[in-house]
């Protein structure tokens, strides 16, 4: 049986998608996933809405929240945007974060009396020395031996939470500590504070996190090293024609991430939390995974991106489902946004045509037939 | 060491291995015909739930096997119509399906967690056999799925080598423009393939929360999925190293308790993360040596390429 003829038919672009192809579907996916969810459970009405615009940028609290929310997302989000620029995947933020806490707490334990103007910096240090360190077996693996560097940086991820709870556990465990693990509490200079901007109370890490942001764009886009880097990730080839150290500006590219994961690690510890320990990470890593795919490796749509995921955790915890397990339906709905923004992107690359007989070519089986079609149709 | 002791870490290796054997042999299926999976460890985690609340719900171990099959299959799915159909990227739709079952597991288990199942994979003495001394008791005392995981493989090997369906798969992941000019439906057959891998991981999934731990467990997988993708990698893309390679990772994660009970002052810390430490070990060496050999790659050439039939 012959399915009968549709007007229209689906059609492959040529070229790259435009600024609507690639910011569509972002939006759709993130949109879509969310009202997916909150349809699903019956919570679709206006006390929801209300209580998400309140909880996020409708009250100072809210604003505060969503900054606090955002700025390890920020962090983990560059420190999987970076590789991608070259299409490399950094799936290892995870165990990079809590290596980089692990830093940051490291030098604090070890330099306690350093006055808050050393000890920050050295922490941050710290952290971006070591969260690059935990990238960089993968990264070499990757240049020397072509080992794929997904499945590396994502095993190393299982040792990391290890390493953690060997030091948080074990080694700088709080004794008599009531309420999970976690080490002893980081000596006071060592803390990234908060200030007062009018009505709302801003956390450092988040203008750090933003500066930190800026600070990678304007490499990309105004040095050397960020013009070979475009460069790379937009053709290999011509990168290696032009006689660019590819295997460095991927070892490199790499390292940065690795760095920036450290640094989320070392933010959320050196903010609110406080103790190393499991707190450091809740599930950051991954996250800033599914923030850099759909900022596409931009670093403003990572900072939009974070925010928005920011929010949608708020719409979680409103939702405020059973068992406690918000974090959870948190996850799923960034997920599902990922899969939809994933399908989106995909089908933004086709488009449909409507059929004329005269560009498309005849069906098989229907050869006798175009001709005498051909003719009526110029002919009406 | 004595023997009791090696028999009884033997027994535990096998039976550890065994999820991920299933999973690893599901993902050869789907990388074979080109398509790179990482949406294997969703599907896993999917099974391992859909499995134990069917069991639990209904009391029948079948239809808990059954869903757990089912939804790995479906799970997998996502990642095949995503890919296929709609032209997304492998590697994002396949995180993007595992993150959604991270999620969705977390919170649609959380009423299930701690609770026991209410019926595990039932263990099957093999007659003669299990009464070997000590390789017998190690190696045919397991619950019933721990034969089918060491089958699956020489199952998938014989009809990947041996048949001309198998040639058809090899031929879709090392050329599938050959393959589709040769009269084969290229993407029907890879949707398939993966769809079927993800059955096997979800099957995987369920020995873990109805056999080896017997209860749900937010994340039960904690990245066996993963470890599958890498056991495919160890084994070179073929059927058979995947038993070697599992096996060494089970070995891996019964060593702490072979310290424990020799009584070794290691931190348990240490021996969570040698099936990990020690998988991703033995993956670079042997890309090491392959470089070294100067070797031609040993995956489908197609591999992670999506396939349009193009008009000219």
């Amino acid at each position: 049986m012959r399915l009968p003829e549709l007007p229209w038919r689906v059609e492959r672009r040529g070229g790259p998608l435009g600024r609507l192809g690639r910011v569509g579907p972002v939006g759709f996916g993130l949109v879509a996933g969310v009202l997916i969810v909150v349809v699903a459970l019956g919570e679709a009405n206006a006390a929801f809405f209300e209580n998400l615009w309140l909880g996020t940028l409708g009250t100072p609290r809210g604003t505060e929240n969503l900054m606090i929310l955002a700025f390890p997302l920020i962090l983990a989000g560059l420190a999987a945007s970076v590789p991608y620029r070259l299409g490399l995947w950094n799936i290892g933020g995870e165990g990079q974060i809590l290596l980089g806490a692990w830093g940051a707490a490291g030098v604090a334990f070890l330099l306690p009396s350093v006055a808050p103007a050393g000890l920050v910096p050295l922490m941050l240090l710290g952290a971006i020395a070591v969260g690059a360190i935990w990238i960089l077996v993968p990264a070499l693996a990757r240049v020397w031996f072509g080992l794929n560097e997904i499945i590396t940086t994502l095993l190393l991820n299982f040792v990391a939470i290890s390493w953690m709870l060997y030091w948080a556990a074990d080694k700088w465990r709080e004794p008599l500590s009531p309420g999970g693990v976690k080490s002893e509490r980081l000596p006071a200079a060592g803390e990234l504070g908060e200030f007062e901007a009018g009505t709302v109370t801003v956390p450092v890490a988040f203008v750090f996190a933003l500066l930190v942001a800026l600070a990678i764009g304007l490499v990309v886009r105004h040095t050397r090293f960020g013009y070979e880097l475009r460069m790379l990730g937009a053709s290999e080839r011509a990168a290696r024609y032009a006689g660019m150290p590819t295997r460095r500006l991927i070892v490199a590219a790499m390292l940065i991430g690795g760095a920036m994961a450290g640094l989320a690690g070392a933010a959320v510890l050196m903010g609110e939390v406080q103790r190393y320990g499991p707190a450091v990470s809740n599930n950051t890593g991954y996250t800033g995974i599914m923030v850099a795919v759909l900022a596409a490796g931009s670093e403003v749509g990572v900072v939009a991106v974070a925010l928005v995921f920011a929010a949608i955790t708020i719409a979680g915890n409103i939702l405020r489902v059973e068992g406690g397990a918000s974090s959870s339906l948190v996850f799923a709905m960034f997920g599902l946004a990922l899969v939809l923004a994933a399908i989106g992107q995909g089908a933004a690359r086709f488009r449909l045509v409507r059929r004329t007989r005269e560009k498309s070519p005849p069906p098989a089986g229907a050869a006798d037939e175009a001709p005498a079609l051909e003719g009526r149709i110029r002919g009406s | 060491m004595d023997l009791d002791l090696l028999t009884a870490s033997l027994a535990t290796a096998l039976l550890a291995a065994s999820p991920a054997l299933i999973a690893a042999t599901g993902e050869l299926i789907a990388e074979t015909v080109g398509v790179y999976n990482l949406g294997i460890e969703g599907a896993m985690l999917s099974g391992a739930l859909a499995g134990f609340v069917a069991t639990n719900e209904t009391g029948t171990l079948l239809l808990g096997l059954l869903l757990a099959l089912a939804v790995g299959a479906a799970a997998a799915s996502i990642v095949a119509i995503a890919v296929i159909v709609f032209d997304a990227d492998m590697v994002v739709a396949g995180l993007a399906v595992t993150f959604l079952s991270i999620g969705l597991t977390g919170w649609l288990g959380a009423g299930y967690v701690r609770e026991t199942a209410a019926e595990t994979v039932p263990i099957w003495n093999l007659p003669v056999l299990s009464d070997i001394p000590y390789l017998g008791e190690a190696l045919f005392r397991q619950p019933v799925l721990v034969y089918l995981a060491v089958l699956c493989p020489i199952v998938v090997w014989l009809i990947l080598t041996r048949t001309r369906l198998g040639l058809n798969l090899r031929a879709i992941g090392e050329s599938p423009h050959a393959a589709d000019v040769s009269g084969v439906s290229v993407n029907v057959t890879r949707a398939a393939c993966v769809a079927i891998g993800g059955a096997f991981a979800g099957l995987g999934g369920a020995l873990l929360s109805l056999g080896s731990v017997g209860s749900w467990l937010p994340n039960i997988t904690n990245g066996e999925g993963y470890i599958a993708l890498a056991i495919v990698i160890f084994a070179s893309w073929r059927a058979l190293p995947l038993i070697a390679g599992a096996l060494l990772f089970g070995a891996l994660g019964t060593l702490g308790n072979v310290a424990q009970a020799l009584g070794w002052s290691v931190s348990a810390d240490f021996f969570f993360a040698l099936p990990y430490l020690g998988t991703l070990a033995v993956v670079a060496v042997l890309a090491w040596l392959r470089t070294r050999r100067a070797a031609r790659p040993p995956w489908p050439a197609a591999l992670g390429e999506t396939f349009q039939r193009s008009a000219a």
